[in-house]
């Protein structure tokens, strides 16, 4: 229980103190940060806690913006199941990767306004063994104990996403998502079909759900004035009305904000630092 | 949004308590469905049946008392000979049949593990036993639900004279 008091109360300063981490920032000025967001899930960590099976995993996720409201995604991770039951032992272990896109539907309020509701999509694929070191059945006419060798196996599936990301320190960011998962292809067995597919997850259902909890850095290599638009209001273009909008959030305090209005003078405030 | 995220994370959180992958719903229990008659004109008053040189108690593996035209049994296969021998009791009299197969061990899923899976390949019998006919030559786990559907792996038609 110290500990926990001892993390929770590092969390509270941190929280206390997180308008110290600027990063950079001016103060009078308000500024849109963009770069590569690169966060592991933390929810594989918790998993051995809450499954029969020893589990081990890990996984990193990463996104960059493209134009204002897309993500495009890259995750990778690994996957171990140790699985001892009554009456077989059960081994599978092996690396996946998926890539895709995140969408915001989620309107912008302001420049530092950079929390997310998305869907998206991924498309999956996996390279893992799996071996059975012992199985048995018994009936009537007494017992059979066998065992299968180690055997490598692919798989490929689609994701279905939806999740929210909110930052909750300035480049420090929080979140989940939930997934619908669809299995294409994978490697056809004999004896054993794969219940577990690393990155997928379980077979038993057709359309396995899984959820990842994301806490992600974004690394803010270039800074903006420009409030993407959103989706439902005509996507990333912008008209003039939109360029009046940008000139409103800006911080009326800060003299140097003679943007003028045309899009030449847009492209200025886009700095790489 | 921070309080969305406050907001929805438990109910993540119970999403992922609800794994129960850990029972077993499904058969795991392979049986070759097994009808005996004659001919579906002659009731057959009492059926036993046990495995081949099996005679110990409780080696039973159907009994019924009922007269009936038609007696429904699941069977057993052998896991490690390549044919499976039963003997038959039926009105007082006895006969023998054995059925010839091959046998892969398949895994059914997490929670229920490996079952066997068979492939019928012949069968012979003795003389009170008229033919055996085999309608599913595949035996596996899920076979006992012909059960339901009153359908059968084997048809045993025994040789029994009017009493």
């Amino acid at each position: 229980m110290p500990l926990l008091d001892k993390i929770l109360r590092s969390i509270f300063i941190l929280l206390l103190l997180s308008p110290a981490f600027g990063f950079g920032q001016e103060k009078k000025e308000v500024w849109r940060y963009e770069g590569p967001r690169i966060g592991i899930d933390v929810s594989r960590f918790l998993m051995p806690f809450i499954q029969s099976a020893t589990k081990t995993a890990f996984e990193i996720q990463s996104d960059y913006p493209y134009k204002g409201n897309f993500f495009p995604t890259v995750e990778v991770g690994y996957q171990s199941i140790d699985d001892l039951k009554d009456n077989f032992h059960y081994l599978n272990k092996g690396a996946y990767g998926r890539i895709g896109v995140d969408v915001n539907i989620n309107k912008f309020q302001s420049l530092s306004d950079n929390d997310l509701v998305f869907v998206g999509f991924r498309y999956g694929f996996s390279r893992f063994s799996q071996e059975t070191p012992s199985a048995s059945y018994a009936n009537y006419w007494g017992t059979l104990q066998s065992s299968f060798p180690k055997t490598n196996m692919g798989a490929h599936w689609g994701e279905l996403v939806f999740g929210l990301k909110g930052e909750l320190m300035p480049n420090l960011f929080f979140g989940w998502s939930v997934r619908a998962k669809f299995l294409l292809a994978s490697t056809k067995s004999t004896n054993i079909t794969p219940y577990v597919i690393p990155g997928l997850g379980y077979t038993s259902s057709e359309v396995p759900f899984d959820f990842s909890v994301t806490v992600a850095y974004r690394i803010p290599l270039t800074k903006t004035k420009i409030l993407p638009k959103a989706l439902k209001s005509g996507g990333t273009k912008r008209s003039d009305s939109d360029i009046e909008d940008d000139l409103e959030i800006q911080d009326p305090n800060n003299s140097n904000n003679n943007n003028g209005v045309g899009g030449s003078q847009r492209g200025r405030n886009n700095q790489i630092y | 949004m921070r309080f969305r995220l406050t907001l929805l994370f438990p109910a993540f959180m119970l999403l992922l308590s609800c794994n129960s992958g850990s029972h077993c719903y499904e058969s795991s229990n392979t049986l070759v469905v097994t009808t005996f008659t004659v001919n579906k004109t002659l009731n057959i008053d009492s059926i036993l049946v046990k495995g081949y040189n099996r005679n110990a108690i409780g080696d039973t593996l159907a009994f019924s008392k009922t007269p009936a035209l038609v007696k429904t049994a699941g069977l057993p296969l052998s896991l490690t000979a390549d044919s499976t021998g039963f003997v038959v009791f039926a009105n007082g009299k006895s006969a023998t049949f054995w059925l010839k197969h091959t046998m892969n061990l398949q895994l059914i899923s997490q929670s229920c593990g490996f079952a066997p899976n068979y492939v019928l390949t012949a069968s012979r019998h003795s003389s009170l036993i008229d033919s055996i006919r085999v309608s599913d030559q595949l035996i596996g786990p899920k076979s006992v639900e012909k059960y339901a559907t009153l359908g059968q792996n084997i048809t045993v038609y025994l040789h029994l004279t009017t009493p």
